[in-house]
Order: structure tokens, then sequence, then C-alpha cells
């Protein structure tokens, strides 16, 4: 794969259950997804595009097709090749935030970064300052706002460092202001930079914001746009 | 079926595993209730049905003066009285020669108090002087049928029938010896023409006393002693301190005490895991809760709907457990008669125990559920709905406030430390199940540690014999010499018996009093045999309320002479309560009281205790050639006895291991389950984040652990003091056992929680391996 490709699906099918309960998710996408790109994924309400940033997270296999990242073919890998694939390719961040409530801010990311290498303090509290939870970090998350709390489950995707950051629907549970905020850390974090954000995303309003919107309707991708002139999260309003 | 019976049935098909693991606490727990108690019921009835039938005697009173007779039949309360002759002496049998149990009851109608059942063959015929009714113990002992031939007294007499008597249902020669060595003991029943041979010395007349029918049992016992002891009687014996019936009692008070106490360790258990997945349910149920609250139904409905859960369990439990306690009391009942040989069984199932089992189980459910319940009432329905996205508070765990170092440990560390406290009443029952595992476990295997212990004391550290030699003639200084000159024997001893009842003030206690050489090497004294004054056994401190350095008096009836002597201290012996003296001081006593003491020699009072440094069972036989031998007693018998018993003993510690280990895996079996189950969103976001299962597992296995390890210690003294509450149940003047449990009880004990809760956590981590991820990291944590 290209190095300027940092997710490519090729046929990607996913089909939930079968015969006349079998519900198609995804129907045949394929798709390439530029290196350093902040790209949203958006439809209605089941039209695939959380089954799709699944597939693209190693989160479930395909019934058919592939997805390549960061050098990894997911549709060959068990689950030991899928749980390195995603401890070392992917950051994730989840509209309940899935904090662990027994451990402070600081711990929360750790934990992870404790499986990724050495350095662990240095790389955490950089990774806490970077979505400005540097004076926050021993709270524990019941102690912090929701808002903040996102921004940590954000600081642990990143504190891995890894190329590629899938969240889905990470302003779904925050007020306007605060989701605000969360969309502008996402911005920052991929500005310059090689790291690609796929966000998951039924508010049309947020896609303003992308490099590159995907829209999916039923399970297949009926347009993919380019935005030339992205508006910053300030910017736009829900 | 109303809808919410439907939801109710179809929520526990949703967690059936933890609701199977809490009814069957619950089966084991009533069914343990049921079972035992209706067998201690059924033992208690069997036995009294026997004593009743056969007229055992109330009481027995041994060599009192003429006349005493005629003044028991007149005491208030008394219903009957009989009069016998007993006597120990010479009995052989094939290659066994051993001390046998004469007892004389008259020929035709048979005795009319301790009667017996004659099982095989006939009664006495006084046109057959040379038969005898052979109890039935010695009978399989020494392998003798009826019209088989044995030797009392040198004289060839034929079994003519087998009987079953009450008094001897367990075989116990004395009181002091409730371990009687198979083939060192038997009971006949002969002629009373058979007692004329015999002098006054070796015989005992024995005074048999029947109360009437709901008579005062202690005020007649008081009244009866109280002439007995005017009659100068030599025994005086309650119904209560016979040795067979004191025994078969020992059993029944344990079951007594079983009844109790497991069912209520079961019942606990079942509680605390009926309370922890009830508030599971509501806690994950809070949305249906406000909705179905916003809906019309009451919160009154509503708490009752989560009890109906508790109690629902509870009555089909105890429904289930009645019935399997039904039929484990009907096994209990018959494997203990059998085992005492009760000759009437009585295997009924008492309804009001049904009754008690029933509401064991209801009120257990229905408690456990109360506060989930009262939970559901106070629930708003507006928040319910709305769900809650704050998480649970977080804090330190308090090992990092008492060890700050800690808080530099890895962080999936302190998630385990830190688990512990994220919901404490579930912490605690945990702790709780461990506790009360180890309790059961515990409490079992130290009871029957302690009684192997103290077997081994007895047999290896006390009573160090390897023989005891009974002689027909007086012992002398030449009869010992033979012993000795026995190839295989290294000492040979004259040890003195006497049946004697020590009196400090108002209080007796009757035993027997043992004479050993000053420097003796036959019985180990703890501490030392003084030259002077007696050695008591240790429960005679609290009977007689004695101490050291105090005056008591020895009342000797074979002698009929009474000692006055200084206690000099106590022996904790395991097995018997007795006096002892050095053979001087009684020597020097008994001539003091006017008594020859060469009468002590005699064939009645004098055996000879060997140890032996060459092959036992030559040396047996060799001793058994001796000239004038009654009988030898080979001590490895009893010691053989009592090592087969110890298979049933860990049998019984096996099953005790089971139910415990059953009852601690259905609790920590639902606690783990639970706290999976509330932290699926946890697990699944950290599986997203790249923490393979096996990780995920770790956490979980260590936060098991850890919180295992914190019930281990409270487990290890409660353990403890059940273990010494189920030794006092057993512990009696006859078998005065302390608890003593050895280091392997407690390792034990602690790797079977361990194991337990291994167990416990398989399904856990396989629960945490089929996680669906990508489903359950979009579902708010509840």
């Amino acid at each position: 794969m290209d190095d300027s490709v940092a997710v490519r699906a090729s046929g990607l099918t996913k089909t939930y259950g079968e015969g006349d309960t079998a519900v198609h998710a995804l129907r045949d996408v394929s798709f390439e997804i530029p290196r350093g790109e902040f790209v949203v994924l958006q439809g209605a309400s089941g039209s695939g595009k959380t089954t799709l940033l699944n597939q693209i997270g190693a989160l479930e296999p395909p019934t058919s097709g592939d997805v390549e990242a960061n050098g990894f073919r997911l549709n060959g890998l068990d689950d030991v090749g899928r749980t390195e694939y995603r401890l070392t390719s992917v950051g994730f961040v989840f509209q309940f935030y899935n904090l662990v409530p027994s451990l402070t801010a600081y711990e929360n990311v750790a934990l992870i970064a404790e499986l990724t290498g050495n350095q662990v303090r240095e790389r955490t509290e950089r990774a806490l300052a970077s979505v400005g939870l540097g004076d926050r970090m021993d709270h524990f998350p019941g102690q912090l706002s929701g808002g903040e709390q996102q921004r940590v489950s954000i600081a642990r995707g990143l504190v891995k460092d890894p190329p590629l950051m899938l969240c889905d629907e990470p302003t779904g549970a925050l007020d306007t202001e605060t989701g605000t905020q969360v969309l502008t850390l996402l911005r920052e974090i991929t500005d310059g930079g090689d790291r690609t954000i796929i966000v998951v995303t039924h508010n049309s309003e947020i896609a303003k914001i992308a490099n590159r919107v995907i829209d999916l309707r039923d399970g297949m991708i009926i347009e993919t746009a380019e935005v030339t002139s992205p508006l910053h999260p300030t910017e736009v309003a829900w | 079926m109303s809808t919410l019976r439907l939801k109710r049935r179809r929520d526990v098909g949703k967690q059936r595993g933890q609701f199977a693991a809490v009814l069957v606490t619950v089966v084991i727990g009533v069914a343990m209730f049921a079972g035992t108690f209706n067998a201690y019921l059924n033992l208690g009835a069997s036995l009294d049905g026997t004593y009743d039938r056969l007229r055992m005697a109330d009481m027995t009173v041994a060599d009192a003066d003429d006349g005493f007779i005629d003044t028991a039949a007149s005491i208030t309360g008394v219903d009957d009285v009989a009069e016998r002759q007993v006597a120990d002496v010479p009995m052989a049998a094939g290659e066994f020669t051993f001390v046998g149990r004469m007892i004389g009851i008259p020929a035709g109608p048979g005795p009319t108090i301790n009667q017996f059942d004659v099982d095989e063959g006939q009664d006495l015929d006084s046109d057959d002087p040379s038969g005898v009714l052979l109890e039935t113990h010695a009978a399989s002992d020494f392998d003798l049928d009826v019209g088989d031939t044995f030797e009392i007294l040198g004289q060839e007499v034929t079994v003519r029938g087998i009987v079953t008597s009450p008094e001897y249902l367990w075989p116990a020669q004395d009181r002091q010896n409730i371990f009687t060595a198979p083939k060192s003991f038997g009971v006949a029943f002969v002629s009373d023409e058979w007692f004329t041979v015999l002098d006054g010395e070796t015989v005992s007349n024995e005074v048999l006393i029947v109360y009437d029918d709901g008579a005062d049992t202690e005020s007649v016992d008081a009244d009866v002693s109280a002439a007995a002891r005017a009659a100068s009687a030599g025994d005086i014996q309650a119904l209560a301190d016979q040795p067979s019936n004191a025994t078969v009692n020992l059993e029944i008070t344990a079951l007594q005490t079983m009844a109790v106490a497991l069912p209520v360790l079961f019942l606990t258990a079942a509680g605390m895991a009926i309370y922890v997945v009830i508030a599971r349910l509501v806690y994950s149920q809070r949305a249906v809760i406000g909705t179905l609250r916003a809906s019309g139904f009451s919160s009154r409905q509503m708490a009752a709907h989560y009890r109906s859960f508790g109690l629902a369990v509870g009555l089909i439990g105890a429904a289930i457990g009645s019935l399997l306690g039904g039929l484990m009391a009907r096994g209990m009942t018959a494997i203990y008669t059998a085992v005492f040989g009760i000759p009437d069984l009585v295997a009924s199932f008492h309804l009001p125990t049904v009754l008690m089992a029933l509401s064991f189980g209801a009120v257990a459910g229905l408690l456990a559920a109360v506060a989930p319940a009262r939970a559901v009432a106070k629930l708003p329905p507006a928040e319910a709905m709305r769900g809650d996205l704050t998480p649970a508070d977080g804090r330190r765990s308090i090992f990092e406030t008492l060890i700050p170092p800690l808080r530099r440990a890895p962080v999936r560390w302190l998630m385990s430390l830190r688990g512990i406290g994220r919901n404490k009443k579930r912490s605690a029952s945990m702790i709780g199940g461990v506790m009360l595992g180890m309790v059961l476990i515990m409490g079992a295997w130290g009871m029957l540690d302690t009684m192997l212990a103290s077997f081994d004391r007895q047999f290896n550290e006390v009573a160090i014999e390897d023989s005891t030699v009974a002689f027909v003639e007086p012992v002398t200084d030449e009869t010992i010499e033979s012993v000795e000159a026995v190839e295989g024997v290294a000492v040979a001893e004259p040890v003195v018996g006497l049946r004697a009842t020590v009196v400090n003030g108002g209080e007796s206690y009757t035993t027997l009093l043992e004479a050993y050489r000053p420097d003796t090497q036959v019985h180990g004294f703890d501490p030392e045999l003084p030259p002077s004054g007696t050695l008591l056994g240790e429960a005679m401190r609290d009977l007689l309320d004695v101490s050291a350095g105090d005056v008591v008096t020895l009342q000797l009836p074979d002698l009929e002479i009474d000692l006055t002597v200084e206690v000099a201290g106590f022996v904790d012996e395991p097995m018997t309560t007795m006096a002892y003296l050095s053979s001087d001081a009684l020597d020097t006593a008994v001539d003091a009281a006017g008594v020859d003491s060469s009468t002590l020699s005699g064939p009645a009072f004098t055996t000879v205790r060997t140890i032996f440094d060459g092959e036992r069972e030559v040396t047996i036989a060799a001793l058994r050639d001796l000239d004038g031998v009654a009988a030898v007693v080979d001590s490895s018998e009893i010691r053989d006895l009592i090592e087969s018993f110890q298979v049933f003993f860990y049998l019984f510690v096996g099953f005790m291991l089971l139910f415990g280990g059953a009852m601690a895996f259905a609790l920590i079996f639902n606690i783990i389950s639970v706290n999976v189950s509330e932290r699926r969103s946890e697990f699944a976001s950290m599986r997203a984040n790249g923490l393979s299962h096996r990780r995920v597992a770790r956490l979980i296995v260590g936060e098991t652990c850890l919180l295992t390890a914190i019930g281990i210690v409270p487990g290890l003294v409660a353990g403890y003091v059940a273990a010494v509450a189920f030794v006092n149940t057993f512990a009696s003047d006859q078998f005065p056992i302390s608890a003593q449990l050895r280091w392997f009880v407690y390792v034990g004990t602690i790797a079977a929680m361990f194991i337990v809760a291994a167990l416990s956590l398989l399904p856990a981590i396989r629960a945490v391996k089929r996680i669906d991820v990508a489903a359950v990291v979009r579902e708010r944590s509840t």
C-alpha cells in the first residue's frame, strides 16, 4: 500500500445474522483515506458508519473483503494479531468515554502507556498536557466534567502515538460548547501531521470541519467529498 | 401469568448461571438442615425406642450394701429394680486370650432390666449349663457363630445365641476406655451359677434401676445417688454416663450442632449471593424501573417485584432442599443406626422440620432482597430513566494510603488494588463468602485433625505400652521376670488399676486409679509422676473445682478404703480422665489404711505392661504362651482400629471441602460474574485500546486473589473458632480433647479457597473473552 494512504478498504462486506433475518450492514465498500486527513463518516442511523469504523479498528471481522492500515491486512489476523494492531496503530475515542472510574486521569492514560513502551510518565503527562489536562491529572473521572473525561479518553488514545485515531460520536454526550472544545482538540492533533482521524457522526455540521466526508446509506458509500476549506470547529454550530 | 411475573421469569433466565448458583446454595443449606435435623431426631427416637423396649437401666449402682435394692425400689419415681452379677474374667477364643465381661442373667425368662435381642440362636436354658449368649460385637470380632465354642475361666462354653444389648451398642469396656481394641474385650451373658466359683473380689454386684415414664430424671438421679452413697456403693452410674450411651449421645449432640451450624452458614452465604445478584439486577434495570414507575406502577409494586426474586429462589431452593433432606435423613439415620447397631430404626420425616426448612429458605431469600427492593422504592423515575453518566467515585485504596510507594506501582496493579473498594458491599460479600467457606472447611478439618492428633498423642506419648498382659494369678516379681524373659520384650512393668471415686468437697468423679513405677517407661507423664501426691486428668480440674496443692479423697471400693492425697498436678491426656499415683505411694497409703498392699498384686488389679524391641506378632504369641496368662491386649490393634477410621474421617473432610467449596464457589462466582457484567464497557474499552483478553483477565484474577487473600485473614480466625467449637461439641470428660490444628490444615484451607476462587474465575474469564467489543463500547455502562 502506498505510504500516502492511511486506510484502504476493498470489497468490505459485513452481514449480521443469516437467512431472512440477515442484516447487511456494509455492502461491498471500497475506499482509500489519505494519511494526515480529518475524515468524517456520516449517515443516518443504521447506515453502517459505526460498522465501518469497527472494521477499520479491527473490533470485529468482516464477512468478506479486507482493510489495510499501517502495514496490517486485517482480514487475516487472529485475535492476537488484531489486539496487536489496535495496540500499535489505533487510538479509540467513544461516545461514553469508558474510563476506569477507579483510576485517575493520569492512571487511565498510563494504563495504556505501560503497554506500549518506556518513559511512561513523560508520555502520559505529555498526552494529558496536549489535551489541556496537565493540571487535572490526579482527578478521578467522577471529579471531571463530561468534556474533561472525553479529553482524557483522547489522551488515552494519543499516548500510544498511533497513526490512526477512530472516534465514534465523540461529541454525542456533550453540550455544544464542550463538543466544540473536543472537536478543536481533535482537529489540532491532525493539523500538520501524519496522524489520520476518522470521526463517525450523524451530525452534518461536524462534517464541515473535515478534510474528507464519506456519506453512507444502507451500508454503501453514496458519496465521498473532499472539503477544500474546512471550517474551524468554532465556526460551526449545532 | 402477569407481565411482571413473565419479566421475572425471563430476567432469571438471562442470569440463569447466577441464580442457579444461589439456588444450589439454598438447596444445600436447607437439605443439610432437613437431613441432619431429621437424622438427629430419628437417631434419638431410635435410641429411645430401643431403650424403652429393652428396658435400659436409668441408673446402675455397683457394690452397695445389702438392702440397697429395697431402698432403691421405694424411691419415688423408680419403676423397677433388679440385681445381677458382673465380673471381668479371662476368656479365650481360638488363638486369642482376652478379658471378657461375664454378666449373670436368670435362665428362662431372662432379665427384666437391660434386656437384649437374641439375633441368632436361642436364650439360655438351665438344661444347657455350658451354653452362653455372646454379645454381637464379640461374636463378630472373634468370628464366633451359634454352636461354636470358646473358653471362659478355662472352661469350654458353647455359643447358644448371639445378642444385641442396649448396654453395648458401642462396645466400650468402661468410661475410661471408650475405644476398646478389637479382640481384646467381649461380653458374654451367662447363668448366675457361673459366679459361685469366683471370689467376691472379682465379682461386682449391680443394682439396675428403671424410672417411671415421665419421671423427673434429674431429681430421681439425685435421690438414687444419695441413697447409693449412703449404702457405700462402689460405683454409681446414671444412664447419661453409661459408656455406650454416652458415646452414642456424643454423636447425637454433634448431629444437633451440625443441624444448626451448617444450615446457618449456607443460608448466610445464599443470602449474600441473592443480595449481590438482585442488587446488580436493580442497578442494571434502573431505566426499566423508571419507565415502569412513570407508566403507573407504584414504588410498592416495584419493590415487591424485586423482593419476589429472593422469595422465589428461597422457596424453590427450600422445596428442593427439603426433598433432598428427606432422602439424606433416611440415609444418615440408616448409616448411624447400622454403625451403632441400634435395633429399632425410626426413619420418619417430621412435618415441622419441613415447614421450618421452607421458612428458612423463604426468609433467607426475602431478607437478602429487602435492601435492593428498598433501593427500587426510593428510585426517582425521572432520574432512573435518564440514566447516569457520572462515573462511580474513584479513590486511592487504603493500601496506597498505608504504603505510599505503592502509588508508583504499575497502573494495572493499582486497578486491582482499587477494584476491591469500588463496590464495598460486594467486596464485603466476597470476603464474607471466603470466611464462611473457611469456617466450614477449617471447622470440619480442624476437628478431625484434632482427633487424629489426639489419637497420635494418646498412643505415642501417653499410653506407650505395646501390650497389656493380664494373669490369672497374682502378679509377682517372678511374673515380671518371666515376661521380661520373653524374646522381644524390652520393658515389663506392673501397673495397678483400681476403681476410684475422687472426692473434693461436695463434688465427686468416678474413674480409675492407676499406679505406675516412679520411673515408668510404659506411660508418658507430663508433669512427671511425683513420688507422693496424685496426678489427675485435666477435666477433673473443673469437674471437681480442684487445684494443685488441694487435698482430695480417693474412695477405692475394690479395697473398701479411702485415701487422702494431695493433688500434685494435672495431666492433659486426650482420651481419658484418670487419677495416677506412683506404686510406692499407693503401697504406702494402702498399708497405712490397714490393707495389706500385697492385695494389689491380685489379677483383678495388676496387669503387666510391656514395650517391645522384637517382632510384634512373634512377641505377642510368645506372651500368650506364658503360664498363667489370662489375656494379652495388643496395643497396635486399637491403633489399627483408629487408623481404619481415618478413611472415614478424610471422607468426611472431603465432603466438607466439597460443600464448603461449593458454597464459596456459588458466592464468589456470582460476585465475579456481576463484577464483570457491570464493567463490560470498561473492559471492552481496554480491549479496543489494545489490551489482550489475557491482560484484562489478569486484572480480574488480581482483584479476586486480593479479595480472597483479605478474606483469608479473618477466615483463619473464624475457621479456628469454628474448629474449637466443633471440637468442644465432641469433648467430654471421657474424651477430653482440645483443638489442635496442625500447619497443613491452615495451608490446605488457604489452598482450597484459592482453588475455589480460581474455579469461580473461569466463567468470568470466558465472559471477558466473549465480550462483543464493537457492541459494548457503544453502550452506556450499567
